[in-house]
């Protein structure tokens, strides 16, 4: 597994106390990893925000340019936080619910699918 | 999912939400289906302040509410079924998980709501930038606070309610900028950390694009509903008749997806439509539509104005080039 990503979350990215009415119920707590780290996650909470917990920023580059992106609109309709899901690219990190054991890359330009997956 | 609904009501905001009960409660049998997890639309992560001033009309936690009347209507709703289609005869394509089908409705009523607008600068497609809906989505909705330091770019009413929501969640809104400065321009590796403008540097973690909305018109328009470009209604939407049906028998929008609005208008537009396709359905009386009409107008002098405007007449425009501003 490449370790190609150094996670710091010198940005600050934290979880917030959940208000009285907007209690997510509360789900099990899970590890995916993200290129090859070991994060902790919530069953079923979007991809996207257990990545971010974990300092992840760059989500995917593009396959032209190289530049990285990281998620922008959050409602699935931008592409921009498509990451490589259990081996299936092009999965939207902001509409993906997490599951254990669940293993995330960075997906680099159009992605490449495993073999035996279409 | 049977192969043939009666109404299919598509997105389930406040608009959606409300035309469903609506329908049921003429006795229409109704499917309400939404992408999300759950329903709500922009009742799941607007701030806290919008939610008390519509529960101050409603009396409790809207979303609560509406999904129990929903229910108690006899409402079926799906969530995280996405419809990606809509085709002639009213069929539109689902997809749930790993499954897709298509679904013969016999009324179809509109509520895709609206997607935020975007803003170019160069950096602005880097990590750590991000839309205002994306922003409370993450804050309100998901409890994550993306960075500590934000940059809000934009002027809309919006920006003072992200302002409150940053600042609930703890962090810190450095600089507003209400118009954006010629050379704005954000940089940093790996994510955004450094945004320049009006030849001020300021470290942030965050910035945040407040462009206002665009109606998500998309269905619609894939179904040929005729339509018009409409700047104070948010651009291109479809047009309705005084009982809000499209140019496409059987298809009936509501709420942003015809024109951007708050949210009292969502509920309000989206009862009424739910009225005219009950009625549509020979459920209710045409004397019920009216009287509805009436009730929904009656509200506030800017319904009037916005219907007047949503029941433009039925003429084809050349769809406008993207960023083009109609007089």
């Amino acid at each position: 597994m490449a370790m190609d990503t150094e996670l710091s979350n010198a940005h600050g990215a934290t979880r917030i106390p959940n208000p009285s009415d907007r209690l997510r119920s509360p789900s099990q707590q899970v590890t995916i990893t993200f290129d090859g780290h070991g994060l902790p996650a919530y069953e079923g909470e979007p991809l996207i925000a257990a990545l971010f917990i974990g300092g992840v920023r760059v989500l995917r580059t593009m396959p032209r340019t190289g530049e990285a992106r990281g998620g922008y609109c959050l409602v699935g309709r931008c592409s921009d936080c498509m990451v490589v899901v259990d081996g299936v690219p092009n999965c939207r990190a902001c509409a993906t619910p997490v599951h254990e054991g669940m293993t995330v890359e960075t997906q680099h330009g159009l992605g490449t699918w495993s073999a035996g997956d279409v | 999912m049977s192969e043939r609904v009666q109404v299919a009501v598509i997105g389930a905001g406040p608009a959606g939400l409300s035309a469903a009960i609506a329908a049921a409660s003429a006795g229409a049998h109704v499917v309400l289906l939404d992408e999300n997890r759950t329903v709500g639309g922009q009742f799941r992560y607007r701030s806290e302040d919008l939610l008390t001033d519509v529960s101050g009309e409603m009396a409790s936690s809207p979303v609560e509410m509406l999904t129990q009347k929903a229910l108690q209507a006899g409402v079926r709703i799906r969530t995280s079924c996405q419809v990606w289609g809509l085709f002639e005869d009213k069929v539109i394509g689902l997809e749930f998980g790993d499954s897709s089908a298509a679904v013969e409705a016999e009324r179809v009523l509109l509520a895709t709501g609206s997607v935020d607008r975007s803003l170019p600068f160069p950096g602005g497609s880097s990590p750590g930038v991000f839309t205002a809906r994306a922003l409370q989505i993450l804050l309100n909705e998901y409890r994550v606070r993306p960075g500590r330091r934000f940059a809000l770019i934009g002027e809309d009413p919006l920006t003072l309610e992200l302002t409150r929501d940053i600042e609930r969640a703890g962090g810190e809104v450095v600089v507003t900028y209400p118009n954006p400065p010629a050379d704005l321009a954000a940089s940093g590796d790996g994510g955004v950390n450094r945004m320049i403008g009006d030849g001020t540097e300021h470290r942030i973690d965050i910035i945040v694009v407040v462009a206002g909305r665009l109606p998500d018109a998309g269905l619609a328009l894939m179904a040929e509903c005729a339509a018009g470009y409409d700047e104070a209604l948010g651009g291109y939407v479809p047009k309705v008749d005084d009982a809000m049906e499209t140019s496409v028998p059987g298809i009936f929008p509501a709420g942003d997806c015809i024109g951007i609005c708050d949210v009292s208008t969502a509920l309000a537009e989206g009862t009424f439509a739910g009225i005219c396709v009950a009625a549509s359905l020979g459920l209710t009386s045409i004397d019920e539509v009216g009287a509805a009409r009436e009730r929904y107008v009656m509200a506030t002098v800017n319904r009037a104005e916005r219907l007047a405007r949503v029941t433009g007449s039925f003429v084809q425009v050349d769809r406008e080039p993207m960023g083009a501003t109609a007089e």
